[in-house]
């Protein structure tokens, strides 16, 4: 009930201030002139006996602070006043206030920027229900010389039916396809699914169902599901859309089911969802262009996962036939090992950078802050002299601090906003998770609680240097003359040096980004002038051809097409675009010259060229020269056949020798 | 604020406060001289002590107090003791000679 009291009592002390105020002021008035005319009654003067009942009486302004505090609420009074007085006298000074806020907020704006990509990116959780049990499985075969390996179909079979860890398991990748039988043929990007991959991810289809086992079989009718991006797009959202025949790559599918909208596997938001259909009786041993993903039963640690893995790999060498013409050996030795690892994969993200700058920030903003309160020593001495305690001064100066970080921190939002948009346009498309970079309420607590550290990181040297005022130097010592004592000497210079080193970090690491992007830029792609280079995806539907000799007379026919286009100079084809970062990556074995290292084979990648090609991008070749049609002629023969993978090979041994010499 | 010899401990003050005003009314100023004079010159009361007290006092509950004037045709603030007041100087007073007789007799007791 005191409580009660006292805000009673609060309140109507904020009325009434000002008239309390004056009553105090009356009442010590009236006991000093009582001690006065004491001390004249017993014989003083009169100047001596009001001299003596001050001092008597002490510090009025400190008694009255002190009766002050007893009649009214201490804390939020004191602190608004304290507020005010910081604006103010932040107003009288606004070159510094700028300069200050400035420098916070570019540090703060920063900051908050790389947290809210990193954030959007890494630490927010992939949208998938449970997603820490969400594993890419991966191999390492450090044999063949990779440190990741992908899964291929019939490791996928063993694992999903042998594993002890997995609650489900399945594999996938992703490619182009082509739907035809709508208006006009459209590419879409397509997600292949084996059985066990939708389940391990968890998210269930807005309209319609998973595929089924039945569905995943060899030669089992075709499906399809979409995506809803796309089921917007072609059907508006239209749920008899079950049911449906799609034509994808000239075959007919039906529509099964419609993924979220917020489906993103991997990173980006697919159109149609195709099912694998395994031929368990055509499938060997290699064939290693499979991602793998597993949800692991609750429990279960990523060791435990991988020495499950590890127990099936010999069962898997067993189980399946090794593919013709192939060294049986060659996958004993490959010394196959599962390699586990999160599915929120490694990604950009260095805040360490950002961290820097904010740190930097702070100790300019320490640095200026003291040098201001330096130029304050005077006042606050007086204010000390007065009766303040190091307390009510530390305070303050904090407070002003805090208001300088409010300040910085509100300009920093807004910087951090406009510096998120052009991250987010100008972030390499393969970024993963783009669309998930925003601001959301964590960034913003984020950046309250980087604006608070701020505060107190640099309000807190100056006021360790001055709460102690000693006074009597102070007010005794003209400012300007006065050298400095050693120890505040000390403090200046270490905010400096320490300024200094962390420009320096930040200079030294952007200087050799830069020279890394200037290497980049430098490095020989092996083709010249892209501008004049168009690229043109072509699939062939396997339905329509099955006959290699057609294929190849198609693709004769369309380079001679292409090429007889006016403007046109050249035209070939090439299996995957230059650096578009899906290689054939497959052991080679050169039959005149068996491997230095014994035994090992190296997985080399490898593109796949029609005649023509180098000419067409212009690279230059080391040595020998280009195919050209006549080695494809005698196309069946089985013979010509080992021409040809003799002649790409010795190619391929030329620019090895070559690079190696 | 140094600490003197006559410094007296808040809860003491209080009390002594409360004990100055038990007879009749007095302002601030009438209070130091009477806790002076009886403590024949050992208490001397610092102001920045005296008035935070009366304020406290008065906010509890324990003092009332009014303006008036004084022979001298000034207006000065008296405080008086109010019935609750009277109860806790009671209180206090004889929990005051309870503590001072035991430290007496701790004091004069043989080792």
């Amino acid at each position: 009930m005191l409580w009660l009291s006292e805000t009673w009592r609060w309140l109507r002390s904020w009325r009434q201030r000002s008239q309390l105020e004056r009553r105090l002021d009356e009442e010590i008035g009236f006991h000093i002139d009582a001690q006065t005319r004491k001390n004249r009654r017993a014989g003083m003067s009169r100047v001596e006996a009001r001299r003596r009942a001050l001092i008597r009486f002490g510090g009025a302004e400190g008694v009255k602070e002190r009766t002050r505090d007893q009649i009214r609420s201490v804390v939020l009074d004191d602190l608004v006043r304290d507020l005010r007085h910081s604006l103010r006298s932040l107003r009288r000074a606004p070159g510094f206030t700028l300069l200050v806020s400035l420098t916070l907020a570019l540090g703060i704006g920063a900051t908050t920027a790389v947290f809210s990509v990193v954030h959007g990116v890494l630490i927010k959780p992939l949208s998938y229900p449970d997603s820490d049990a969400l594993m890419a499985v991966w191999h390492t075969a450090p044999s063949l010389n990779l440190p990741q390996m992908q899964i291929s179909p019939t490791q996928y079979c063993t694992y999903r039916e042998e594993n002890r860890v997995f609650d489900e398991f399945g594999v996938w990748t992703v490619g182009p396809a082509t739907v035809s039988g709508l208006e006009a043929p459209e590419e879409v990007r397509t997600l292949m699914v084996s059985g066990g991959t939708l389940e391990a991810l968890g998210m269930s289809p807005i309209v319609g169902r998973w595929f089924s086992e039945e569905e995943h079989a060899a030669r089992a009718p075709a499906t399809v599901m979409l995506t809803d991006g796309y089921w917007q797009r072609r059907y508006g959202g239209d749920r008899s859309v079950i049911g449906d025949v799609l034509m994808v790559d000239s075959r007919p599918r039906t529509i099964i089911g419609v993924m979220p909208g917020d489906f993103r596997f991997p990173d980006q938001i697919r159109d149609l969802i195709l099912p694998f259909q395994f031929a368990r009786d055509q499938l060997f041993l290699g064939g290693f262009f499979l991602r793998g993903v597993a949800r692991l039963n609750p429990g279960v640690t990523v060791a435990q996962a991988n020495a499950d893995i590890a127990r099936m790999v010999p069962m898997w060498l067993s189980a399946w036939p090794v593919p013709p013409g192939a060294d049986p050996q060659m996958f004993e030795s490959a010394q196959i090992a599962p390699a586990l690892q999160s599915l929120k994969d490694d990604v950009v993200g260095d805040l360490g950078g950002a961290l820097w700058v904010l740190l930097v920030a702070c100790a300019n903003a320490a640095n200026l802050l003291l040098v201001r309160t330096e130029g304050r020593r005077p006042e606050l001495a007086i204010r000390v002299a007065l009766g303040a305690g190091w307390y009510r001064v530390a305070r303050q100066l904090i407070l002003e601090s805090v208001v300088l970080a409010a300040l910085g921190g509100g300009l920093g939002l807004g910087l951090a906003m406009v510096a998120v948009r052009v991250l987010v346009a100008v972030a390499p498309a393969s970024l993963p998770r783009l669309d998930e970079i925003g601001m959301d309420p964590v960034v913003l607590a984020f950046t309250v609680a980087v604006s608070l550290f701020s505060a107190v990181a640099s309000g807190l040297i100056p006021v360790s240097r001055h709460a102690s005022g000693r006074i009597g130097m102070v007010l005794r010592a003209s400012d300007r003359t006065a050298s400095e004592s050693r120890e505040r000497h000390r403090v200046k210079n270490t905010l400096v040096v320490a300024q200094v080193a962390l420009a320096l970090v930040l200079l030294v690491g952007s200087g050799l980004m830069v020279r890394t992007f200037q290497a980049l830029r430098a490095v020989e792609p092996g083709f010249v002038d892209p501008d004049r280079i168009q690229l043109v995806r072509i699939t062939f539907p396997v339905t329509e051809f099955e006959d290699d000799e057609r294929i190849f007379n198609v693709q004769r026919a369309i380079v001679d097409g292409l090429s007889a286009v006016a403007g046109v100079s050249t035209a070939s084809f090439i299996r995957t675009a230059p650096l578009g970062g899906f290689n054939a990556t497959d052991p080679i074995l050169v039959e005149d010259h068996p491997d230095a290292a014994e035994g090992a084979l190296i997985a080399r990648r490898s593109k796949f060229v029609a005649p023509g090609f180098f000419q067409t991008i212009g690279t230059s070749l080391l040595a020998g020269r280009d195919y050209c049609y006549f080695l494809f002629e005698s196309f069946h023969d089985h013979a010509s056949r080992r021409l040809r993978f003799r002649a790409r090979l010795r190619r391929r041994r030329i620019r090895h020798f070559t690079n190696q010499t | 604020m140094a600490r003197q010899k006559g410094d007296v401990l808040q809860g003491t003050l209080d009390m002594l406060v409360l004990r100055a005003l038990q007879r009749e009314p007095m302002h601030g100023w009438g209070i130091t001289e009477r806790l002076e004079q009886w403590s024949e010159q050992v208490f001397q009361i610092g102001q920045g002590t005296l008035y935070p007290a009366l304020y406290r006092l008065e906010r509890q509950g324990l003092i009332g107090s009014t303006w008036r004037m004084t022979e001298n045709k000034r207006r000065a603030r008296y405080y008086t003791l109010t019935e609750q007041g009277r109860r806790h100087l009671v209180d206090e007073l004889a929990q005051w000679r309870r503590t001072s007789r035991a430290i007496e007799l701790v004091l004069a007791a043989n080792p």
